[in-house]
Formats: C-alpha cells, sequence, structure tokens
C-alpha cells in the first residue's frame, strides 16, 4: 500500500495537494493533463476518493450549521427602534 | 412622489418589516443587546446609502441580511483578540498536527481501516452528527472557525441574484482548507460505526 501510494503520488499528485485541489476545485481552471492526473487519483486512492464527498458533507453541513435560525425570536423595545430609525432618517436627508 | 421621497418610503417599509429579523438573527450571533441593535442601524444605513445598486429582481430580505451578515463578520474580526500569543500559539499547533496527517511524501498516513461516515444516509439531519460537528468546530483555532464562518454565513445559493455592496470578501481558502481537514479527523475520531 505504502509503495503504491508513494507511485500514485509521483505519477498524479500527493495526497496532501489533492486535497487543496478539492477545496479549490470550482474557483481554479486546471489544465488537462492536471484535470486526468486529479481524476485518476480519485478514481485509486480510497482516502483521498473518502475525503472529497466527506469535503462536500463537511460544507454543507457547516453551512447549515452558521445559517441556522434561532430558537427563540427576539424583538428590540419600540423606544430603540424609533430611536434606530430617527438614525436612519437622518441618513436619507 | 419625487425618487427621494420614493427611496425614503421604501427604506421604512423595509424598517417596519424587517428589523425586528435582522435584530433577532444580530442578537443570536452576538450575544449582546447593544451590538445588535448597532448593527441593525448599521445595516439600513448601509441599505440607505447603497440602495442606488439594489436591483429589482432582488429579494430586500435577502440583501438587508447579506448586509447583516457582512457586517457580523466585521465584528466578530474586530473581536478577535487571537493575534496575540495565546492565539498564534493555537494556530501552529493546529498547523503542524494537519501537517501530522500526511507522511514524509505528502500522502495521508492511512492507520488501517479508515472509518467510513459519508456513506451513511442522511448525514445532514442527524443530530448525533450535528453535535460532533458542533464540538469539534469548537476545537478550532479562533481564527480557523473565524474563517470557516465567514465563508458559510450566508453563502449565496444559486437563484438570488442580488448584487452585494462593494464588499470584498477576503478568501481564506488555504485555512478553510485546513481546518477542513482538522474536522474530518475530529469526526473521524468521534463517530461511531
Amino acid at each position: 500500500m505504502g509503495l503504491m501510494q508513494k507511485i500514485l503520488g509521483k505519477l498524479t499528485f500527493p495526497c496532501k495537494e489533492v486535497t487543496e485541489i478539492i477545496e479549490t476545485e470550482k474557483a481554479t481552471e486546471l489544465s488537462v493533463g492536471d484535470k486526468l492526473k486529479f481524476k485518476i487519483h480519485l478514481l485509486v486512492c480510497k482516502v483521498c476518493g473518502a475525503y472529497k464527498k466527506q469535503s462536500v458533507l463537511i460544507g454543507n453541513a457547516l453551512s447549515r450549521l452558521t445559517n441556522a435560525p434561532p430558537k427563540n425570536q427576539k424583538k428590540m423595545d419600540a423606544a430603540t427602534k424609533q430611536k434606530i430609525w430617527k438614525e436612519i432618517e437622518e441618513e436619507q436627508d | 412622489m419625487s425618487n427621494t421621497e420614493k427611496t425614503n418610503s421604501t427604506i421604512k417599509s423595509w424598517f417596519d418589516r424587517y428589523a425586528d429579523d435582522l435584530y433577532s438573527w444580530a442578537f443570536y450571533k452576538t450575544s449582546a443587546k447593544e451590538t445588535a441593535e448597532d448593527l441593525v442601524q448599521e445595516t439600513f444605513l448601509s441599505a440607505v446609502r447603497g440602495i442606488e445598486g439594489f436591483q429589482n429582481n432582488c429579494e430586500p430580505k435577502t440583501w438587508l441580511f447579506s448586509i447583516l451578515n457582512h457586517k457580523i463578520i466585521d465584528h466578530y474580526r474586530k473581536n478577535n483578540k487571537s493575534s496575540g500569543l495565546n492565539g498564534k500559539k493555537a494556530e501552529r499547533k493546529a498547523l503542524e498536527q494537519t501537517d501530522s496527517f500526511f507522511d514524509a511524501n505528502q500522502n495521508w498516513k492511512v492507520p488501517g481501516e479508515e472509518v467510513v461516515w459519508e456513506a451513511e444516509a442522511h448525514l445532514l439531519d442527524n443530530q448525533a452528527f450535528k453535535e460532533i460537528l458542533d464540538i469539534c468546530v469548537g476545537k478550532l483555532p479562533d481564527n480557523w472557525r473565524l474563517a470557516v464562518v465567514s465563508k458559510y454565513l450566508s453563502e449565496k445559493k444559486t437563484g438570488q441574484i442580488c448584487r452585494e455592496l462593494e464588499v470584498t470578501r477576503a478568501n481564506y481558502w488555504q485555512i478553510v482548507h485546513r481546518a477542513k481537514l482538522m474536522l474530518k479527523k475530529c469526526i473521524d475520531h468521534n463517530w461511531e460505526r
């Protein structure tokens, strides 16, 4: 396994770099050669193949976590709201 | 109505409709009443200043929330004290940790059987998974957590065409990349098969 990994790393990319490409894939244009190396690596290397799926899952889960709505609604009191509106009104003049 | 009067009444109607929702979100994200109030005020001030750029095919609520989220992130950044010694130490340690996931050839160090959690169905709705992720995010160095929040807070989904105000979202992809590696390992360690 170790030797295969080493050879694969040399022929395509080392795994660490593959994880970086997984991260920037959508934003960067890979050359045709690099795209092929990337695909081959993912097919052969089980850990990177799994990581690609995990990265997507983690991303989606983080998005949900960060944007999850609060359980309780908090409201401003009327006086504060009025005060804030006054400031906004002044900006409009 | 003159154009100015039209704009003023638009902002007023948005304020009446959305100020409480925006406040609720800001308070939830900052846990501070006055901060949340300031953020709501700042949001509408920015909206007034940037109203010319508001597109008609954009949802006002979406637009206002995206302004607010930028301000929330700015607030986090200002309050982020991790540029101090302890913060730098934590980051360095985390960098070393993620480096250690790979061998001398920069390939994965595989301990044998890899934990397969990504094949689990409905993981995003799985309460145990959500809890583990929450804990793992909490273990990230402050700067890394900030980068993650910056990236994912109201990340735009396809469909909404809302032109953002002139804000450059800093690209922390290297930190986010490292954070995700850390999270993967943390989930690996905590996920029960």
